[in-house]
C-alpha cells in the first residue's frame, strides 16, 4: 500500500512540478498582463506611467466600461468589464461524516451470483484530505466574479481505524486511509471588497464531491480487494482574505465551509490560494 | 526566497502530498459487530438441532435456561431413522415412550418439538445415494415408509425430513411421497425439510436437486436450508459456514419457492482437519486442544477462529470452529434488509456451542452481554 502511494506520489509529483512551473510563468508575466488592467481608480494599484503622447487622465466613461469614441485602442481594451482570473490552491478538506459508500464486488470474485453486484455499505466516519485545486473565473465587474470551472484533487491524511461492515451478508472491511477525493466545480458567484492592498472575497460555489477508498471482502477463508465510492452534490461557501502582491497577483487565505457535501453542514476546507488576473 | 517562489514550492509540496496520499491505519477497527460493538441483533425465529433421542446433562441445562428460551422456539431431535424395510426406528414401545416423555418435558418448557427422520439400515450403516433412491421406486416401500412416518407424527409437534443424500432419480417419487405425508399429518402436525444448500440452479451440490423445493413448498411448513459444511470435510481446511454464501443460497431457494418459510442454518460445531480427513469437534474441544498445544487461535477473514497443531503422531492438523463472536457476526451480517425478518435461524448441534453464545444472543446485542 505504501509502495503504491510512493509510485503514485512520484508520478504525480512530476505533474505538480509542471503546475508550479505554470504558476511561475504567471509570476513573471505581469508586464504583459497589465495591458488589460482597467484605468486605475484604486490608489493601491501601481502602474507604469503613460507614454507622453497618451492622455494623462482616465478617459470619461472608462469606469462604466463603455469605450468613449476617439479613445486609443489600449484604453478601450482596459475598459472591458469581463476579465479572466486563475486560481491555484492547496487545501485541507475536513469532513466529519463521509457518505455511505457504493461498494462493488471485484470481477475475480468467486461465485456467479456476485459478479457485477454492488450495494451500499456504511460510512467509514470522518475524512480529512490534503488537496490541490485550480479554478478559472470571470470578473464581471469590480465587485463581482463568476468562478467558472474548477477542480480539487487530494488524498487522505492522518490516521484512521478500519471499519467493519457487511453487504449482502458478506463481511466488508473499509480502509479509510486509502481514500481519495475530487471536487469538481460547476459554477459560482463571488463578491469582492477592496481596501488598499487587501481584498475580501465571499461567495458560493456549486459542484460535485467524490470520494473513493479500498475495501477488503471476506469470502470463506480468503480475502479480496475491492473498492467503494461516494458521490454528492456540493454547495460550498468561500471566504478569503487576500493580500495583493502586485496588480495581477494575490495571495489569499481561505475557508470554504461545506454547506452541503456528503451531508448538510459537513465540514470545511482551509487553505492558501494564489490568484492571478482580475 | 521570494514570496512567489515560496508559494510555488508550497503548492508543489502540497500537490505531491495530496496526490500521493498520507493516510495511515491507526487504532482498533470500528466494529459494530465486535466484542465492544453496539449493533442490535435482528429478532429471528430460532430452532436448535439435537442429534440423538436423548439430552445429556449439559444440553438439558442449556435448554432449561432463560437465555436459550429467549432465543429458541423449536427443538429438532434428529432421532428416528428409516430403515431398508420402510420402518421407522425406534419401534419398541419403551423407547418410544421415553422419547414421548422427553418431548413432553420440552413442551412444558415452552418449546415446539419436531422429530427429524434420517435413514439408517438395520446394520447401522447409512445407505448410499443410489440404493436409497431405488427404494422409493418400490411401491411397497414407498407406502410402508410413508405410513410409518405418519404414525410417528403424533409423538411430537411435527416431522422434519432429514434423509441423507439421494440420487436425483428419486425426485419425482420423493415429491409424491412427501405430499402424501403432508396430506395426512397437516395441519394438526407440522412438516419440514432439511434442504441441501444449493447456491445455483441447477444445484451445485451433489444430489442437491433431489428435493423439488418449488413443488414441495405448498406442502411444507418449513424449509431449513442446511447452510453448514461450506468447506468439504474431505478437502483442505476452511470455514464451516459463510454468511454471504448463505444469503445467496437463500436467494436461489426463494427464486424457486417465493412463498415458502425458510430457515438458514448456523453450525455450533467445528472441524479438525488432517491428512486422514476431518472430525467434528465442539467449541470446548477446540479451545482445549489450543491450550494443550500452546497455540493462540487467529481468525479467518470471515471471523471463524482457527489454529494449527501437530499431534503426537506427527500429523499436522488445522482446526476451524465457531464461537459466540463469529456466529454473532454472521447473524448481524444478515440484517433485515439483506435477509428478511421472516427467515429464521436453525442452530445445528446443541452441546457443541460456545457457552457464551445463547447469553449473547439473548442480550439482543452484537457486543458482549
Amino acid at each position: 500500500m505504501h509502495g503504491e502511494q510512493g509510485v503514485r506520489g512520484g508520478t504525480l509529483a512530476a505533474l505538480s512540478a509542471g503546475a508550479a512551473a505554470l504558476a511561475t510563468t504567471f509570476a513573471v508575466a505581469p508586464a504583459q498582463a497589465q495591458v488589460l488592467v482597467p484605468p486605475p481608480s484604486d490608489p493601491g494599484v501601481t502602474e507604469a506611467p503613460p507614454a507622453a503622447s497618451e492622455p494623462t487622465q482616465p478617459a470619461p466613461g472608462a469606469q462604466t466600461g463603455r469605450p468613449t469614441p476617439g479613445l486609443p485602442a489600449e484604453y478601450a481594451a482596459r475598459s472591458s468589464p469581463l476579465q479572466g482570473n486563475f486560481r491555484f490552491d492547496a487545501r485541507l478538506a475536513w469532513f466529519p461524516r463521509l457518505p455511505t459508500l457504493r461498494a462493488t464486488f471485484p470481477e475475480d470474485f468467486i461465485g456467479s451470483n456476485y459478479e457485477g453486484a454492488s450495494g451500499t455499505i456504511a460510512s467509514p466516519g470522518r475524512g480529512q484530505f490534503v488537496a490541490v485545486g485550480a479554478e478559472v473565473g470571470l470578473s464581471i465587474s469590480r465587485r463581482w466574479t463568476v468562478p467558472l470551472v474548477g477542480f480539487a484533487i487530494g488524498g487522505a491524511v492522518g490516521g484512521y481505524p478500519a471499519t467493519k461492515t457487511s453487504l449482502d451478508g458478506v463481511p466488508f472491511t473499509i480502509e479509510p486511509w486509502t481514500a481519495g477525493y475530487v471536487y469538481m466545480q460547476a459554477i459560482g458567484l463571488e463578491y469582492r471588497a477592496r481596501s488598499r492592498r487587501w481584498m475580501l472575497e465571499a461567495g458560493l460555489r456549486f459542484g460535485v464531491g467524490i470520494t473513493w477508498m479500498k475495501t477488503r471482502i471476506a469470502v470463506g477463508g480468503d480475502e479480496y480487494t475491492g473498492s467503494a465510492f461516494g458521490i454528492s452534490p456540493a454547495l460550498k461557501g468561500d471566504v478569503a482574505i487576500c493580500r495583493r502582491l502586485d496588480p495581477e497577483q494575490r495571495l489569499c487565505g481561505f475557508v470554504a465551509p461545506a454547506l452541503y457535501e456528503f451531508g448538510l453542514l459537513n465540514g470545511a476546507s482551509f487553505g492558501l490560494r494564489w490568484e492571478v488576473g482580475a | 526566497m521570494s514570496p512567489r517562489r515560496a508559494l510555488a514550492l508550497a503548492l508543489t509540496l502540497a500537490a505531491a502530498s495530496a496526490l500521493g496520499g498520507c493516510g495511515v491505519e491507526s487504532g482498533p477497527a470500528v466494529d459494530r459487530f465486535g466484542p465492544d460493538g453496539d449493533a442490535t441483533l435482528p429478532k429471528r425465529r430460532g430452532s436448535v438441532v439435537v442429534e440423538g433421542c436423548a439430552l445429556d446433562g449439559y444440553q438439558a441445562d442449556v435448554l432449561a435456561g432463560a437465555a436459550a428460551r429467549a432465543v429458541l422456539q423449536e427443538i429438532v431431535l434428529v432421532c428416528p431413522t428409516l430403515d431398508e424395510h420402510g420402518a421407522v426406528a425406534p419401534q419398541d414401545d419403551a423407547t418410544r415412550a421415553t422419547l414421548g416423555a422427553l418431548v413432553a418435558k420440552l413442551r412444558a418448557q415452552g418449546y415446539r418439538v419436531l422429530l427429524a427422520i434420517g435413514a439408517r439400515d438395520t446394520d447401522g450403516s447409512t445407505p448410499a445415494p443410489a440404493p436409497l433412491a431405488r427404494r422409493f421406486d418400490d411401491e411397497s416401500y414407498w407406502t410402508a415408509s410413508a405410513q410409518a412416518v405418519v404414525e410417528l407424527a403424533p409423538l411430537a409437534d411435527g416431522i422434519e425430513l432429514a434423509l441423507p443424500p439421494m440420487a436425483t432419480s428419486a425426485r419425482g417419487r420423493l415429491t409424491a411421497w412427501t405430499r402424501s405425508i403432508a396430506g395426512q399429518i397437516r395441519p394438526a402436525r407440522r412438516l419440514g425439510l432439511f434442504a441441501p444448500p444449493s447456491y445455483t440452479e441447477p444445484s451445485d451440490i451433489p444430489y442437491g436437486g433431489t428435493w423439488d423445493v418449488a413443488a414441495l413448498a405448498p406442502s411444507l411448513d418449513r424449509v431449513r436450508l442446511m447452510t453448514v459444511d461450506y468447506t468439504d470435510p474431505a478437502g483442505p481446511a476452511g470455514p464451516t459456514t459463510d454468511p454471504g454464501w448463505a444469503v445467496q443460497v437463500l436467494a436461489t431457494a426463494r427464486a424457486k419457492a417465493p412463498g415458502a418459510s425458510f430457515d438458514l442454518t448456523l453450525p455450533l460445531y467445528g472441524w479438525d482437519y488432517s491428512r486422514g480427513g476431518a472430525a467434528a469437534l465442539s467449541y470446548l474441544d477446540a479451545t482445549a486442544l489450543a491450550q494443550v498445544h500452546g497455540v493462540a487461535p487467529t481468525r479467518l477473514p470471515i471471523g471463524e477462529p482457527t489454529f494449527s497443531y501437530v499431534d503426537s503422531d506427527g500429523a499436522a492438523h488445522t482446526v476451524v470452529y465457531d464461537d459466540a463472536l463469529s456466529l454473532t457476526r454472521a447473524l448481524l451480517a444478515w440484517d433485515t434488509a439483506t435477509v428478511s425478518a421472516d427467515v429464521g435461524v436453525t442452530y445445528y448441534g446443541l452441546g457443541a456451542e460456545d457457552p457464551a453464545l445463547f447469553p449473547r444472543l439473548a442480550s439482543g446485542r452484537g457486543g458482549a452481554p
